[in-house]
């Protein structure tokens, strides 16, 4: 059945159930749909909060982890360092110790050496003055054959070599 | 054939509606289709929402619904948080109630499917509950002392245009509704009635206008929740408005 209204902007009974319509519909919106909704929607929220926090909390660590670890490496190369120096440093001491103590010995040898030498040539020396005194005795007594003083003889003897020994020694150095 | 008084001379019914006992049936049962398209997708989404990753209804439902608690909360703060499921529903309601226009029909005002936001009923009843709604707000916000120097507010003369703004501003909100829908149904009314004479202009230009009249619908359910929200604001800030 259709009926022309008199008035459109005038509402009629039909008024009244479309305001119960509407308020059921609020009703049953805000008691039942609603809520479950903002639950999942805070849900969702806290967990992308969350996986937000977790990976700043993980980039905080690997942060640390590489400092920790550029760290570590830095120190590594420090102390390798130190000991290359300290080896290289032992190994120039020990041969420098060597060097000196073979230096020293060799000095030491070559003034045993020498000493050596010059013992033995001062004692050849000393047996060829010793005999040759004697020699020069015997010889003179056997020219003389008679006794002479064999004490005043003796002393002119011995000044005669050292006389020349003197000599001797005064020419030694060329021969050297 | 040419004339232009014969060619406006088209019998468009305005204003008719099915009624059986002074109840505009049409309406009735239009809004009952849409209240249950709503309810029955809030219903559907109840069983399925998810915390993880939405499904498209789910993400319909979780813009509008978060768009309408930015507003609540950036406008009224959230202790109003009580304000949320009104604007949902308005604008679910509303939005789906204008998309019914869009289902095919002869004639607007005596097709089965008119919207029935198109009826006054419907948009004063929502318009009431808005105005019931923000004075109650208002008188709870302010005492009720409080409430009634508001319409004396500085300057005093201008009284009796507080107590019409405040009665404007329901009205307002029903009327336009009411209009945009209203006009929209008797658009697609000409354009039909058009068919006879100008086939093909006819059946070129009613689905544009469809889709233009889906666009007013959603502009129309936005408009309505954003100033429910705004005028809860304005009865309960701080000092009037």
């Amino acid at each position: 059945m259709l009926v022309a209204s008199s008035n459109f902007l005038v509402p009629n009974a039909t008024f009244v159930v479309e305001l119960v319509a509407f308020l059921l519909v609020v009703f049953i919106l805000a008691r039942y749909i609603l809520p479950p909704i903002n639950k999942v929607m805070d849900e969702r929220q806290t967990t992308i909060r969350q996986a937000l926090a977790d990976a700043e909390e993980a980039k905080r660590r690997h942060e640390e982890a590489e400092a920790e670890y550029s760290r570590l490496v830095n120190e590594g190369r420090t102390q390798a360092r130190a000991v290359v120096d300290e080896a290289n440093r032992m190994a120039e001491q020990a041969r420098r110790e060597r060097r000196e103590q073979a230096d020293r010995e060799y000095d030491m040898r070559v003034a045993q050496a020498s000493a050596d030498i010059e013992a033995q040539a001062r004692r050849a020396s000393e047996q060829l003055r010793e005999q040759t005194a004697d020699l020069a005795i015997a010889a003179a007594e056997k020219v003389l054959r008679e006794g002479i003083d064999r004490s005043a003889q003796r002393s002119l003897v011995d000044r005669t070599i050292e006389e020349l020994v003197h000599t001797d020694s005064a020419r030694q150095p060329e021969n050297a | 054939m040419l004339d232009p008084a014969g060619l406006l001379a088209v019998n468009i019914p305005v204003g008719d509606h099915v009624t059986r006992g002074g109840l505009n049936l049409d309406t009735i049962w239009t809004t009952a289709v849409a209240s249950a398209v709503v309810l029955g997708m809030g219903f559907y989404l109840r069983s399925r929402a998810t915390a993880g990753v939405p499904g498209r209804l789910q993400l319909f439902w979780e813009t509008i619904v978060g768009w309408v608690q930015d507003q609540v909360e950036s406008s009224l703060g959230p202790q109003y948080r009580r304000v949320v499921p009104l604007g949902v529903a308005i604008f679910m309601l509303v939005l789906a109630a204008n998309w019914i226009e869009i289902l095919p029909g002869l004639y607007h005002n005596t097709d089965y499917a008119p919207a029935p936001t198109a009826d006054v009923n419907l948009t004063y009843a929502m318009a009431i509950v808005v105005f019931v709604l923000t004075n109650a707000a208002g008188i709870r916000s302010r005492g009720f002392g409080g409430y009634l120097k508001n319409f004396f507010r500085k300057p005093v003369a201008m009284f009796p245009l507080h107590i019409i703004e405040e009665i404007a501003k329901p009205l307002t909100l029903a009327l336009r509704l009411f209009g945009n829908l209203f006009s929209g149904g008797i658009m697609i009314a000409l354009l039909i009635s058009f068919i006879p004479k100008f086939y093909a202009f006819s059946i070129i230009f009613t689905p544009v206008w469809k889709l233009f009249d889906m666009f007013i619908g959603v502009i129309q359910a936005f408009i309505f929740a954003l100033l429910t929200i705004l005028y809860f604001q304005f009865a309960t800030e701080e000092g009037g408005h």
